[in-house]
């Protein structure tokens, strides 16, 4: 909890501010009963909690200052001390995935940073640049819910800290099987391993709607943020701590003059003048974009002129991309990884699979960011730092 | 057209039909020599037969099959097994009807009718041209590739496409072998084929499920039904062992389950960890349990045998447990997971990734291992064995290792001087010590003198 974040706050807000009603209308009142609910109370978990109605939860809420609440499932008979929900029979729970900024970091066994996120950030940091991530992937499981699985409503919710929360509303997803939820995250997941994934030309020919929405919504900002972003700014690491920079803040850093047009052709041999270094531990640098270019068997001409093509593209599509990419198979295939690796959603699937998982509750206070787990109702205009805090809603 | 359920669907309900035990029998006992000769058969009413003589045909076919049920309720293993011969014997005869309506009418009785459509019904309700829409070939041209199946050239139509609801195809949906649209599934025949013998054979388990109650509570039934029980106990065991140790010569109704000195030094290994320390590696367990299933083991079975070795097992029921590790042994018997017959792995796979007794074992123990279980053998080539196997090991000559072993173990040397396979040691083994004595043997007598 933040110093400030009292729990006398969070008992005004559950007593006054917190939309009940609201909240019922995204979990429906019959089976309110035995539904279970889980709450941080003095840095506790409480679980196995169920309520005979929906005031009586909130009173729960206002009076333990809760400071984190969560919704589980519905069981056979409202879950309690003695009826806990390993032993108990689960009737439904809601269709729900997470989409969580830390699932694109990743470490090595030397705890060097050889995640996805190139910004700087990690853990809870996040920045304009890396919420794209979030946002993309959102956007792309609710067109594949809505246009896939014909599934006709989905909800997102903020998650309070660095993600989202989407709820897919229709009632059929309630009775989905495990076998059945699980076919879905299957459907849609590409990564498994963190550092590993599956290439965009294994997806085989039949899943044509998921191969033309990767085009659609994910080809175009991979060049446009990451291929083009490594162009301009190269990716330099230290030789000896392994510490990544990005070129135009380093030199800048280290020279202390302002590092304008860094030019990728012109990069190592300004650092080999200006003998830069790194700035943690004087270690040698290596510009790794150019390797990586290298390895996807491109020339800086060429991935020049690939990002002209993509910017100039208006609507992307799969007949596109062919237009564009070379007619290489090794080139074609390292993209095709490095699009997938780099910028297709990473869902945590035990969060859509578990029936026993618990999900923050919605329009909830996040209990260390202050921040209210709200509905958003427009993805691509929202920002985490933009969602109202319990410090607003107490104004 | 017609839109009934054809009567070669064994699980349609047939209507009144009665016939007393003997008959039942009888029908039971031709159904089960057509069965395992494997000469898959189909019914369909000529026009020229009168009423009559097609219900004696119906009568013959479902009193057969239901016989057969009963008979197999008593025991999990020759459940499995008829539930494997009928379901080969359906998906003969699905893909083979001329009719591609009687394929519609099969697909909306296993997945209910509201789950199945045709293309032109799903282009109406969501008023699109999902060829156009996807621009998609109407016609594939795949038909080729399944003339050469094993049902030779009576396949038919399996090129044509349907809508299945996503919710009854997860297999399919897991591998994306589908384009999705509004949640249904636009899938070739082709595609769904084994989803379709697999929701026959989950719907037929149940059926039978039901059936054991009926003969639990009725002692005349139990002993009516004896004889054909016993006819199937025959051929189910004799039956059991996987294509591929029949091809290694192992003789069909070998128990190799039994025989654990046929067992590779890895699989006598891993046995062993998993019952003194009750758990084994992930890809351990893919190992052992692959080399179980092919050596016959039923999914039962390895619930079984699993449970009882585990430590994962305290504090749960076997019903519990089954539910845990089910998963994993349905995909290793190719029951989800797109239905792959998984075949162990190499012993390079196994040095690599897995688990090999000479790779992973360190020298001092294989020696102690060594020096116990053979005290009875002549100390002398014992301690020759150990010097060239602690060589070998120590060159990272595993495969080698392995051979020598067998040498020692069998008196006989294997060409090339090394194992590649798990299963060839225990094919190998296998004649060494049961081949019958006419049997041309590969494999030389030993030399001591390499
Ligand atoms: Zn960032
Ligand atoms: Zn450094």
């Amino acid at each position: 909890m933040t110093e400030n974040l009292t729990s006398d706050m969070l008992s005004e807000y559950y007593k006054k501010k917190f939309p009940l009603d609201r909240f019922i209308s995204y979990i429906g009142l019959e089976d309110f009963e035995t539904r279970e609910f889980m709450f941080i109370v003095n840095k506790n978990v409480v679980r196995n909690i169920s309520f005979r109605t929906p005031e009586k939860m909130k009173e729960y809420m206002y009076s333990n200052s809760v400071e984190s609440a969560y919704v589980g499932a519905v069981y056979d008979k409202p879950p309690s001390k003695n009826n806990r929900v390993q032993d108990i029979g689960w009737k439904y729970r809601e269709f729900i995935f997470d989409i969580d900024l830390s699932d694109y970091d990743a470490h090595d066994s030397e705890g060097n940073y050889v995640g996805v996120r190139t910004c700087g950030c990690e853990k809870y940091v996040y920045c304009e640049f890396c919420w794209n991530l979030a946002l993309e992937a959102a956007l792309f499981i609710d067109e594949t819910m809505k246009e896939d699985f014909g599934f006709k409503e989905m909800k997102w919710f903020f998650s309070g800290r660095r993600g989202v929360h989407g709820w897919v509303m229709d009632n059929e997803t309630r009775s989905l099987t495990n076998e059945q939820r699980i076919s879905i995250l299957n459907y849609l997941t590409m990564i498994n391993d963190p550092t590993r994934s599956q290439s965009l030309e294994e997806i085989p020919n039949e899943a044509k709607p998921l191969r033309n929405r990767i085009f659609s919504l994910l080809v175009k900002p991979y060049f446009e943020y990451v291929f083009l972003q490594d162009l301009e700014n190269p990716v330099l690491q230290c030789q000896n701590c392994k510490s990544k920079f990005r070129a135009y803040e380093l030199i800048k850093e280290v020279t202390g003059r302002k590092a304008e047009g860094v030019r990728f052709d012109t990069l190592d041999k300004r650092i080999r003048d200006q003998n830069i270094k790194c700035k943690y531990c004087s270690g040698p640098l290596l510009n790794v974009t150019k390797i990586e270019l290298e390895n996807f068997g491109l020339t800086e001409l060429k991935a020049s002129k690939l990002i002209k093509q993509v910017k100039g593209t208006k609507v992307f599509d799969h007949n596109q991309y062919n237009l564009i990419m070379p007619y290489d198979w090794k080139v074609r295939r390292n993209i095709g990884n490095d699009i997938i690796l780099r910028r297709y959603p990473r869902i945590d699937k035990a969060v859509s699979t578990d029936i026993k998982r618990v999900s923050r509750l919605p329009y909830s206070v996040h209990g260390s960011t202050g921040k209210i787990a709200i509905e958003i109702k427009d993805l691509k205009k929202f920002y985490p730092d933009s969602a109202p805090t319990i410090w607003d809603a107490l104004v | 057209m017609s839109t009934e359920v054809p009567d070669w669907f064994v699980l349609k309900d047939p209507g009144n039909i009665s016939l007393d035990i003997e008959v039942g029998n009888k029908y039971a006992d031709e159904r089960l020599d057509r069965l395992i000769s494997e000469d898959l058969w189909n019914i369909s009413r000529p026009s020229w037969m009168s009423d009559d003589e097609w219900n004696k045909i119906i009568v013959e076919e479902f009193g057969g099959h239901t016989f057969l049920k009963l008979a197999v309720s008593q025991d999990p293993r020759l459940t499995t097994w008829l539930i494997e011969v009928e379901g080969d014997l359906f998906e003969f005869r699905f893909i083979s009807t001329s009719s591609l309506d009687e394929k519609i009418n099969v697909l909306k009785e296993l997945y209910s009718t509201e789950n199945v459509k045709e293309i032109q019904e799903i282009n109406e309700m969501y008023g699109i041209d999902i060829y156009r829409h996807f621009s998609i070939a109407n016609i594939e041209t795949r038909s080729v590739k399944y003339t050469k199946s094993r049902f030779g050239s009576n396949v038919r139509d399996l090129e044509k496409k349907v809508a299945i609801h996503f919710t009854k195809i997860p297999a399919i949906i897991s591998a994306r072998k589908v384009l999705l649209y509004k949640g249904w599934g636009i899938v070739t025949l082709a595609d769904i084929r084994l989803a379709v013998k697999r929701e026959f054979e989950k719907q037929l388990r149940e059926v039978v499920e039901k059936s054991k109650e009926l003969v639990v509570n009725d002692e005349g039934l139990k002993a009516a039904i004896k004889p054909i029980f016993d006819k199937i106990q025959k051929i189910a065991k004799s039956r059991r062992l996987s294509k591929d140790y029949l091809s290694l010569g192992i003789d069909e109704g070998v128990e190799i389950l039994t025989k654990s000195e046929l067992f590779p030094p890895c699989i006598q290994e891993l046995i062993g960890i998993l019952k003194s320390e009750g758990h084994l590696a992930h890809m351990e367990n893919w190992q052992l349990g692959i080399f179980l299933k092919k050596a016959g083991m039923t999914v039962e079975e390895q619930q079984r045998f699993w449970y009882e070795n585990s430590v994962d097992n305290i504090g749960i029921s076997f019903e519990q447990f089954k539910q845990r590790v089910n998963y994993q042994l349905k995909h290793m018997y190719g029951k989800v997971g797109g239905g792959i017959d998984y075949s162990p792995p190499s012993c390079t796979k196994c040095i690599n990734s897995y688990f090999c007794y000479w790779a992973h074992k360190r020298t001092d123990k294989i020696i102690e291992d060594m020096k116990i279980r053979f005290a009875e053998k002549d100390k002398k080539s014992l301690d020759a064995a150990i010097e060239d196997i602690s060589k070998l090991q120590r060159d990272q000559q595993y495969k080698k290792a392995c051979a020598r072993y067998f040498r020692f173990l069998t008196g006989w040397s294997i060409k090339g001087n090394h194992i590649n396979q798990m299963m060839s040691y225990t094919g190998l083994a296998y004649k060494r010590f049961y081949g019958k004595k006419d049997a041309k043997v590969e494999e030389e007598e030993a030399e001591d003198n390499d």
